[in-house]
């Protein structure tokens, strides 16, 4: 296991959480671009997952983060005019765009992070062990879990089902009006439930809920857990305060501006 | 070892009825780990009766098959005796419940569970975790047990349901057949006192139902019956140590079981008892009435009610079986049709391999992502005739399907004849529904296709599927047998030029699944192509013209259905194990010139004969 994987789950979910708070009061675009790179170095050399897989991991966060730069460089026009290639934009509009674009990407490693190096049995279990949720809504959770990664596939399956009943239909696309998603959608809703009633019954005949129940592999919580964390966040702060004295750092007062 | 016999006299033959001890479990009285008394059960919301009056025991250290056509409360029964209904799904529960000591009305599930397993139909909808050990240790840990013990009895567990070599897999990963003996090795971990298990084969394929149901049939070892008080010399169980473990089944397959529980019970279409006692004398006595109720009989059985010489294998059974098929088919057509028994789904025979082909695909494939999930398919399907999908669970029956309907991404050439796109059949029938009352469901596809008189085809389709009574009633309220007949009938109420079928008959009793046959053949004897998936080896041999087989995404196969089915490296490879009629037909049968539909037709007429007799009331 690597040293990310090896964290105590519950340690590196707060810490996460600690972090990705407290870069929603950064308005510069500096300091959740040092914090990204640091967090895209250690998912790579302390979670040992691949570049590859890294950057990938990046589309969806992508998408949201080049609109929220555009929505901020047409919207607020306001400080010295900047030429971007042929456009000129406003410098502010640019600033807190990237700033924002920034943070989403940040953001998105940090939880790319907990995705990619956390066991989902280890996190339940680390979460009923020392976070004290109740089991039956750890493991329900992980139930959950399964139902989701299955539902793009019953989707599809649900679609085909129902365009092979149109006589008409065209031969290779599957029917996109909103009368056929909605039934497909009402399909897959019945489906579901379906399965998640019998999903119900498997986790209770496995005696999910009868009482106090054991652990028989406990997720270790240590001294270097806790020490990893507190080295995390002083990283953290040492950043926020290089930034404050080279000048860059700018808090939520810059986006009234 | 004492076994019962279903014959009693010459050697044991390799299919006769093998059951794990004979007698005494009906009435064993005091001993009894499951005990039922005038157990009246209604489900749902609609508050439907589905058990009626339901007197049953279950003896430590026995086991219990339920049988009784679909619908006829089979799975409730399993439900109840876990206490899911009605704790977890909505029902009542009337009458005298004793499970492992405790009513299983009162304890709730989770806590029942310590005690009593449960083992559903669906091998992926049980496993709750994403590792094999994980699932297993989920179980004890639930259970509270010592953590320290944990890992030695998970992997005795996965040892003796066969899979310790799974142990580090992911439960997604799973084969069905794996991942049901996963989900038995779970269930057995916590060594509970009472094992229930609701049609664990139902949903495998051939081998993968000869492995559970041979790991099923071991669960109640052979000798511990206290009643004969003999250790089996053959148990691989100690016993002594072991656990006294009651077994309760619920099983359609009875030939993929190989060895049978002692004691069986028979419910009928309402949910009351037919006949409860030793299964060798259950299941003779009441052979007849089995057949008129749509139950699976194991081979042995027929044979025996059929009045055949002796076991299958001997040189007697086999000329008297190549007699039988000769007299029937000399009776001509028109004779010997029995309601419940297959014989229109005989094939129309070397005819139906002259029609021209309703659907021809050359280098085609079905690509997913842009890779190819199925590919190198050349197949042909004809106007008249039947095509059997076989193969191995995941091996891309269902996918190759999609495609040849056009639903998927292909690539190559596929031609389809006629106007209209072919129809399918889904696995779920729940998947199709568009509509809100059954008679708008089936008039679907007409008045999308503008066709004239679309009501009268409608009321004709409803008829001809037995669904007129339901026209009115909302298509998801159906019962899973009506829902099947229900999808069946909105892909056939147009007549198509090309049907594909995707496993159309698992989960149905035995006349469910011949009157689906009926269907198709009916179909295809008008000129439709019809192909199906199915793991159903009877019944490819009884209603196929042709096979073609799918293994790991390509076709490797196409051929007769006897020449496939009578290919053993064929077999061995697509994981068809043939069932023992059609074993013996493709051994012997063949050569003594018996047409295997005649032959299981004539023993169906020969089994329903013995009705006759004044014993049944109804």
């Amino acid at each position: 296991m690597s040293p990310l994987e090896r964290w105590n789950p519950t340690v590196k979910l707060a810490t996460v959480l600690v972090l990705s708070t407290a870069v929603l009061l950064v308005t510069d675009p500096v300091t959740p671009a040092v914090g990204h790179g640091l967090a895209v170095a250690a998912l790579v050399g302390l979670g040992r997952v691949p570049l590859r897989t890294v950057v990938l991991g990046h589309a969806p966060f992508l998408a949201v983060a080049a609109s929220l730069l555009v929505v901020n460089v047409v919207t607020r026009t306001g400080g010295e005019t900047v030429a971007v290639g042929p456009l000129a934009v406003g410098a502010d509009g640019l600033a807190v765009g990237a700033s924002l674009a920034l943070r989403t990407l940040f953001v998105g490693v940090l939880s790319l992070t907990l995705v990619l190096t956390t066991d989902p049995v280890r996190l339940m279990t680390s979460l009923h062990e020392h976070a004290r949720l109740p089991a039956t809504w750890t493991f329900a959770v992980l139930a959950a879990h399964r139902l989701l990664e299955e539902l793009p596939a019953t989707w599809h399956t649900v679609r085909c089902a129902q365009a092979v009943r149109d006589p008409r239909r065209t031969p290779g696309t599957l029917p996109r009006s909103p009368r056929a998603l909605g039934a497909a959608a009402f399909a897959l809703l019945v489906a579901a439930v379906r399965r998640s009633e019998r999903l119900a019954v498997a986790m209770e005949s496995r005696g999910l809920g009868a009482g106090p129940r054991t652990v028989s592999r406990p997720v270790p919580l240590g001294p270097p857990d806790v020490l990893a964390a507190v080295a995390v966040l002083a990283v953290a702060a040492g950043v926020a305060v290089l930034g404050a004295h080279a000048g860059w750092l700018t808090g939520v007062d810059a986006l009234l501006r | 070892m004492r076994e019962g016999r279903a014959a009693a006299s010459g050697p044991r033959g390799r299919h006769e009825v093998q059951v794990a001890r004979a007698g005494g479990t009906g009435r064993a009285g005091g001993g009894a780990v499951v005990r039922a008394r005038d157990l009246v059960v209604h489900v749902g919301r609609e508050d439907r009766r589905v058990l009626d009056g339901v007197d049953l025991a279950v003896p430590a250290g026995t086991a219990l098959l339920v049988v009784g056509p679909s619908g006829c409360g089979k799975s409730t029964l399993a439900r109840v005796l876990a206490g899911v209904v009605p704790q977890t799904l909505p029902g009542r529960v009337a009458g005298h419940l004793e499970v492992a000591g405790a009513d299983p009305r009162d304890v709730p599930v989770a806590r029942l569970a310590a005690d009593v397993a449960l083992v559903q139909q669906s091998p992926g909808d049980q496993l709750c975790l994403g590792r094999v050990d994980d699932e297993l240790r989920f179980a004890l840990e639930n259970r509270g047990a010592d953590p320290a013990t944990v890992d030695a009895r998970v992997a005795s567990a996965l040892a003796v349901a066969g899979v310790g070599h799974l142990r580090d897999r992911a439960t997604h990963a799973l084969s069905g057949g794996e991942a049901q003996r996963v989900a038995l090795a779970a269930a057995l971990v916590a060594d509970p006192a009472v094992i229930v298990l609701d049609e664990p084969t139902a949903l495998l394929d051939p081998a993968g139902a000869r492995e559970v149901g041979a790991l099923v049939a071991g669960l109640t070892p052979p000798g511990t019956d206290r009643a004969d008080g003999t250790r089996g010399a053959c148990g691989s169980h100690d016993a002594d140590s072991g656990p006294r473990r009651a077994v309760v089944l619920v099983e359609h397959r009875l030939d993929e079981l190989g060895r049978l529980p002692g004691a069986t019970l028979v419910l009928d279409d309402d949910g009351r008892v037919v006949a409860h006692g030793p299964t060798p004398h259950v299941l003779r006595e009441h052979a007849a009435r089995l057949a008129r109720l749509g139950c699976w009989l194991p081979l042995a059985v027929r044979l025996e009610a059929a009045e055949a010489p002796g076991p299958l294998g001997s040189a007697a059974t086999g000329a008297w079986l190549a007699g039988l098929a000769a007299a029937h088919s000399g009776a001509g057509e028109g004779t010997g049709t029995c309601e419940g028994t297959a014989s229109a789904v005989q094939a129309t025979g070397t005819t139906a391999a002259a029609g021209s082909p309703a659907l021809r695909a050359r280098s085609f494939a079905v690509t997913r992502g842009g890779t190819p999930v199925v590919r190198d398919v050349d197949l042909d399907l004809r106007a008249g005739e039947v095509l059997a999908v076989v193969g191995p669970n995941g091996g891309g029956k269902s996918t190759l399907l999609r495609g040849l309907a056009g639903l998927e991404p292909t690539t190559g050439h596929l031609d389809v004849a006629g106007p209209a796109p072919v129809a399918m059949v889904f696995q779920d029938p729940e998947h199709q529904l568009l509509a809100r009352t059954v008679r708008e469901e089936v008039a679907w596809s007409p008045r999308l296709a503008g066709t004239p008189d679309v009501d009268e085809s409608v009321a004709r389709t409803l008829d001809a599927a037995g669904l007129a009574h339901l026209a009115g009633a909302n298509p998801f309220r159906l019962s899973g047998g009506e829902q099947r007949r229900l999808s069946l009938a909105t892909a056939t109420v147009l007549d198509p030029a090309v049907l594909l079928a995707d496993e159309p008959t698992s989960g149905l009793d035995r006349a469910r699944a011949l009157a689906t046959a009926r269907e198709l053949r009916r179909l295809a004897d008008r000129g439709g192509a019809v192909a199906l998936v199915t793991h159903d080896l009877a019944l490819v041999a009884r209603l196929a013209d042709r096979v073609a087989v799918v293994v790991d995404g390509r076709v490797v196969a196409v051929g007769a259905s006897s020449a496939v089915l009578a290919d053993d490296a064929l077999c061995a490879a697509a994981r068809l194990v043939r069932p023992p009629l059609v074993d013996w037909w493709v051994r012997t049968g063949r050569g003594l010139g018996v047409d295997l539909r005649v032959l299981e037709d004539a023993l169906d007429a020969r089994v329903l004969a013995r009705d006759a007799a004044p014993a049944v009331r109804r």
